[in-house]
């Protein structure tokens, strides 16, 4: 080996990395320990190296964009291909549970009462939902309701008007047009809890007995706590996986 | 690995150097975005595929390159170089000629690079991938990747001379004055 070979080697050495394992690396890096002027070379090339890695390395990486990744895969997430003998298996088990619900439909009264809402929607979003969902922040949301024909006046509190808007879904309860609103929570979600936060809007006459106006109903449905009340022409109920005192603090 | 926890976790480790990548390809943030998420997405669709799971890095990275690929050529055709006319001595810089820069101007001037060393300088400078791991990301044999980091590494150390001269920088203020 002798010094140009030496220093083309040396030239693809990347200090910090495992190239110095390499051995034509190794055997190159004894080279110019006995050569001070390929050294002096050596050593200012891993200089520069290193100051190009950290200009590149400090690219700013857009805040939101490990949500809008997580998002976006809670969506196409449903849609996973899987293998045929799966998927067969999945279709015959969908035509079955349509099935059971189609006969529980024709067959039985579903009264729409406010409990049988509240815990319907609770355990459709504890279940993951299928519906694509209109993302957006809050304001973009609230427009989507508004130009696809539902009430867009609803009144939220400060504290879940601070919330980030992750999207926004029109669902179909008794033929009743409900609100979904998914906010991000996550800021003040503690370790191990969920991370959403849903509030469901409907008419209050659309159920047969809604809250009385003026006072908060909480309930623990599955793993969500709820908290649900009346005000003005409207039907609110809050979902997520905290505690009573949490929600208490969301509707501040 | 593609339930909602281990996806989590897989994008919290690696959606930022997968977007600086993807960043210094592109230089614009909405496609450096897209291209992250678009990796992230054909990830949660076809990363079952993958059997050896240690490699789920570098088949982020080369699913990130390839969709890059993709989205340039309904762009622009590539220009083609004849890489053995391009001398690859290394220009002699130091590194406060560097470190006065900014991450941008870095970025920019590595997108004046020709184009066929500009992913391969990227994996060089920003990852710790061995010379065949970059070789697999970018489906080109080793010593096609060993030449191109050694030209592309001039090119840039040159344009970083440059934007240091005295000459540059008074032809460049002719230019705007």
């Amino acid at each position: 080996m002798d010094s140009r070979e030496a220093r083309e080697i040396l030239a693809l050495y990347r200090p910090g990395t495992a190239d110095a394992a390499d051995p034509r690396m190794a055997e190159a890096m004894d080279f110019a320990q006995r050569d001070p002027e390929l050294a002096a070379w050596f050593e200012q090339h891993c200089a520069v190296y290193t100051a190009i890695r950290s200009k590149l390395k400090s690219i700013p990486v857009p805040p939101g964009l490990k949500r809008r990744i997580v998002v976006d895969h809670m969506h196409h997430a449903r849609i996973i291909p899987l293998p045929s003998t799966v998927q067969l298996l999945l279709a015959a088990a969908a035509i079955i549970v349509i099935s059971a619900i189609v006969w529980t439909v024709f067959t039985t009264q579903n009264p729409n009462t406010f409990v049988r809402y509240r815990d319907h929607m609770a355990r459709m979003v504890q279940r993951g939902y299928s519906t694509s969902m209109q993302l957006g922040d809050q304001s973009q949301i609230r427009e989507y309701f508004r130009t696809n024909g539902v009430p867009a006046d609803y009144v939220l509190s400060k504290n879940l008007q601070k919330l980030p808007g992750e999207g926004g879904v029109i669902l179909n309860w008794n033929n009743r047009k409900v609100e979904m609103l998914c906010l991000d929570a996550s800021a003040n979600a503690a370790a191990g809890k969920g991370k959403d936060l849903w509030v469901f809007m409907m008419k209050k006459s659309d159920v047969q007995d809604p809250p009385k106006p003026g006072k908060t109903y909480f309930e623990q449905v599955g793993h969500l706590q709820t908290a649900s009340w009346a005000e003005g022409d409207k039907l609110y109920v809050l979902a997520a996986d905290g505690t009573r005192q949490d929600l208490e603090k969301y509707l501040q | 690995m593609s339930d909602g926890v281990e996806f989590d976790s897989l994008v919290t480790r690696y959606y930022g150097p997968l977007y600086q990548f993807a960043f210094s390809l592109t230089r614009s943030e909405s496609d450096a975005c897209d291209l992250t998420q678009q990796t992230f997405y054909i990830w949660a669709t076809k990363g079952h595929q993958l059997r050896d799971i240690a490699k789920v890095k570098t088949w982020l990275f080369t699913t990130l390159h390839r969709e890059f690929l993709n989205m340039r050529r309904k762009i622009v055709r590539f220009p083609h170089y004849e890489l053995s006319e391009m001398d690859h001595e290394l220009p002699a810089i130091s590194p406060a000629m560097v470190n006065v820069l900014d991450a941008a101007k870095v970025v920019e001037l590595l997108n004046q690079v020709a184009e066929p060393y500009q992913a391969t300088l990227a994996l060089f400078y920003m990852e710790d991938y061995s010379y065949k791991e970059i070789s697999e990301i970018l489906g080109v044999p080793l010593g096609t990747v060993q030449s191109r980091i050694s030209r592309g590494m001039a090119q840039l150390q040159q344009l970083i001379k440059d934007l240091g001269s005295p000459d540059t920088a008074s032809k460049r203020e002719e230019a705007h004055g």
